[in-house]
């Protein structure tokens, strides 16, 4: 299983949001680090399929994501901004997505009892979605995209919003769960993904600047900051 | 199904949806009753004054005064209304029709109880024997002249048509002979329900319409805004077969509502003016002349359903709207527009065309209903086939869901976010 992401651009009308990215991802977590603007988001929902390329393509098992419905099955994504229906519950929003991703009838309440589980949400299953904390949204988020067991999920700032103790929780739940699947988790915050990602992507200006194994690396906030400091790192692109 | 259910359950649970259904319900009853208020009926007293009565209370009075003048309309029920009408009009030197409590006019007491239950009839003559400028003289016409009637009305529809520029047409004629036809003679009178009442059945109709557009525009451009597309967008099922599954569930929705609006509308309308007023055939409540060959009740349930044709239409018409504009207010203002649209159009041609009917909502509206498009006659022509107007108007309403509802399919699933 791999996500093959080969010249990917795009272009809006001034801007070049995404340079020519190449690189292939296996099961695991990858970091996609960089600022804000520089084309996190939009190599995210490339990557979701949502958004059409200006060049390139990206793979999954060797197959075109836009033709691929292996792909739509065994996807997951948390977009960077999510609002919900304001009149739905926890629950009836989860079983809305269960219908939506074709999970088995009779396996959607136990795997939905799991997520809000695991992340906390039990309680508030009955309230209105509009009614919870930014944490707790965050959280259905989450759910929903882990909802399918995904073999690829993408979080575009999958933290944004939780408290510290919640980042903690959220983090030792990915590591727990990512060992057989592709994580693309994205965010400009380094601790974040220095203690999960086994990979650390380095976007800057569209590009990808830096691809690294991250535990080769003892202090990655510092190759962080020297990549956006255009000072000279001496690194190595994996 | 499964998914089915559960955009059902999403758009059930909305509370636009909800505060729109008791919206409609509040509208169709109010305007059932609305409807009833626009009787009356001077009734004298006996001292000498006039009582006048509105609402059901006329309704009652004009029922109980007309009851002898309800059945079939045959040549002899003709002859003897023009006898009587002579008769009247003789022994009082004055015209019947004419009525009031003044000494120059007819006495009113005579009137309700000799000519109203008359009255149905002596109007059929007159349009009858009529011409184009006016009403006949009923005091000049014989009692023989009566013996083709039917005959008389068909000429009538031709003179008609003649007269006016835009049907004189001789196809758009031998059409109008074909459908009329098929009219059911002798007409049948059943006095009660009134014109008015038929206003608010297809005004009723008309908010309903717009009532599913509002609520079904912003379905997908909703969640366009609020970023919910996105995480939908990537799912198994979360392109063709939502946008398939989303139209059946606001086609199911519309028509829940449509049905029980105007299911009640109906309901009420009836029971005030009594079921058996829609015996009447609907050449005696309009022109004698009119095309449809239907009685009251059936034109209810033929306005109904083509209402509900319509409704359908403009339901997939809003949901292709919304899946184009990604603002939910622009997708509501734009849905609004398109369903009054052929309103503005026949105000300002003020005459039917191809391009109205074309329009999904132009079986609704003022004066451009499909009530006026079946008793006015109303046609248009293709090459050498004449098609009357209201058959073209559903025949579009189909088409056009058909075509909407493929269009929602290609721009939704193309639909890229920013």
């Amino acid at each position: 299983m791999e996500l093959e992401i080969k010249n990917l651009s795009k272009n809006y009308k001034r801007k070049k949001a995404v340079k020519d990215v190449n690189v292939t991802l296996h099961p695991g977590i990858w970091g996609l680090l960089g600022a804000n603007g520089a084309g996190k988001t939009t190599l995210m929902r490339m990557l979701a399929g949502i958004l059409e390329p200006s060049n390139g393509t990206v793979l999954y098992c060797g197959k075109d994501i836009r033709s691929n419905a292996q792909y739509r099955s065994e996807f997951g994504f948390l977009p960077q901004e999510i609002q919900f229906s304001k009149d739905l519950t926890v629950d009836n929003y989860l079983k809305y997505m269960a219908a939506l991703k074709n999970i088995p009838l009779e396996e959607t309440q136990e795997r939905i009892d799991n997520l809000l589980q695991i992340l906390t949400l039990t309680d508030v299953r009955a309230k209105k979605i509009v009614k919870l904390s930014g944490g707790m949204k965050r959280r259905v988020g989450i759910a929903q995209a882990m909802l399918n067991d995904p073999k690829v999920l993408i979080l575009d700032e999958p933290t944004a919003g939780l408290d510290p103790g919640e980042r903690i929780r959220f983090r030792n739940f990915l590591a727990q769960t990512s060992k057989e699947r592709i994580v693309v988790l994205s965010t400009h915050i380094v601790s974040d993904i220095e203690d999960i990602a086994d990979h650390v992507m380095i976007m800057k200006d569209g590009e990808l600047n830096r691809i690294v194994r991250a535990a080769e690396y003892d202090d990655l906030e510092k190759l962080y900051v020297s990549i956006f400091m255009n000072e000279e790192a001496d690194y190595e692109i994996i | 199904m499964r998914l089915y259910k559960q955009e059902l359950k999403r758009i059930l649970l909305a509370k636009r949806t909800k505060v729109i259904f008791i919206i409609a319900m509040v509208m169709s009853v109010f305007l059932a009753l609305l409807a009833s208020e626009f009787n009356d009926a001077n009734v004298p007293s006996e001292d000498g004054y006039i009582t006048p009565l509105h609402g059901k209370e006329a309704i009652h009075f004009l029922e109980d005064a007309s009851v002898d003048g309800n059945g079939e309309v045959t040549i002899e029920s003709l002859k003897n209304a023009l006898q009587r009408y002579q008769d009247l009009y003789n022994e009082y030197g004055m015209d019947p029709l004419k009525p009031g409590m003044s000494d120059d006019k007819f006495p009113l007491n005579v009137y309700w109880e000799e000519v109203y239950p008359i009255n149905s009839l002596l109007r059929m003559m007159n349009i009858a024997y009529g011409t184009n400028d006016g009403q006949a003289d009923l005091m000049a016409l014989k009692l023989s002249d009566l013996d083709n009637f039917y005959g008389a009305c068909e000429v009538r529809l031709e003179d008609a048509m003649r007269s006016d520029d835009l049907l004189r047409n001789p196809d758009y004629i031998s059409k109008a002979h074909a459908l009329y036809n098929n009219v059911e003679k002798p007409f049948v009178i059943s006095h009660g329900y009134t014109r008015d009442a038929f206003d608010y059945v297809s005004f009723t109709i008309l908010l309903l319409v717009l009532f599913s557009a509002v609520m079904v525009a912003p379905v997908f451009s909703e969640r366009y805004e609020s970023g919910e597309d996105s995480v939908i967008r990537c799912t198994e099922f979360g392109r063709g077969k939502l946008v398939r599954t989303m139209l059946m569930a606001v086609i199911t929705v519309s028509s829940i509502m449509y049905w029980a609006g105007i299911g009640t509308h109906l309901l009420v309308s009836d029971m005030i003016f009594g079921m058996n007023t829609l015996k009447e055939s609907v050449q005696v409540l309009y022109t004698v002349y009119s095309l449809p060959a239907l009685n009251l009740l059936e034109l209810q349930i033929v306005l109904a359903l083509t209402g509900w044709v319509c409704c359908i239409a403009v339901t997939v018409m809003a949901t292709c709207v919304s899946s184009i504009m990604r603002e939910t207010s622009t997708a509501m203002v734009v849905s609004i527009i398109m369903v009054f649209l052929p309103t503005f159009i026949y105000m300002g041609i003020g005459s039917v065309s191809w391009l109205l009917a074309l329009l999904p909502s132009a079986a609704v509206g003022l004066s451009n209903n499909m009530l006026y498009s079946l008793v006015d006659l109303r046609f248009l022509k293709i090459g050498g086939i004449v098609f009357w107007y209201p058959v073209v108007l559903v025949f579009f309403d189909i088409i056009e869901t058909v075509v909407f509802g493929i269009i929602s399919h290609f721009v939704y699933i193309r639909h890229q976010v920013r």
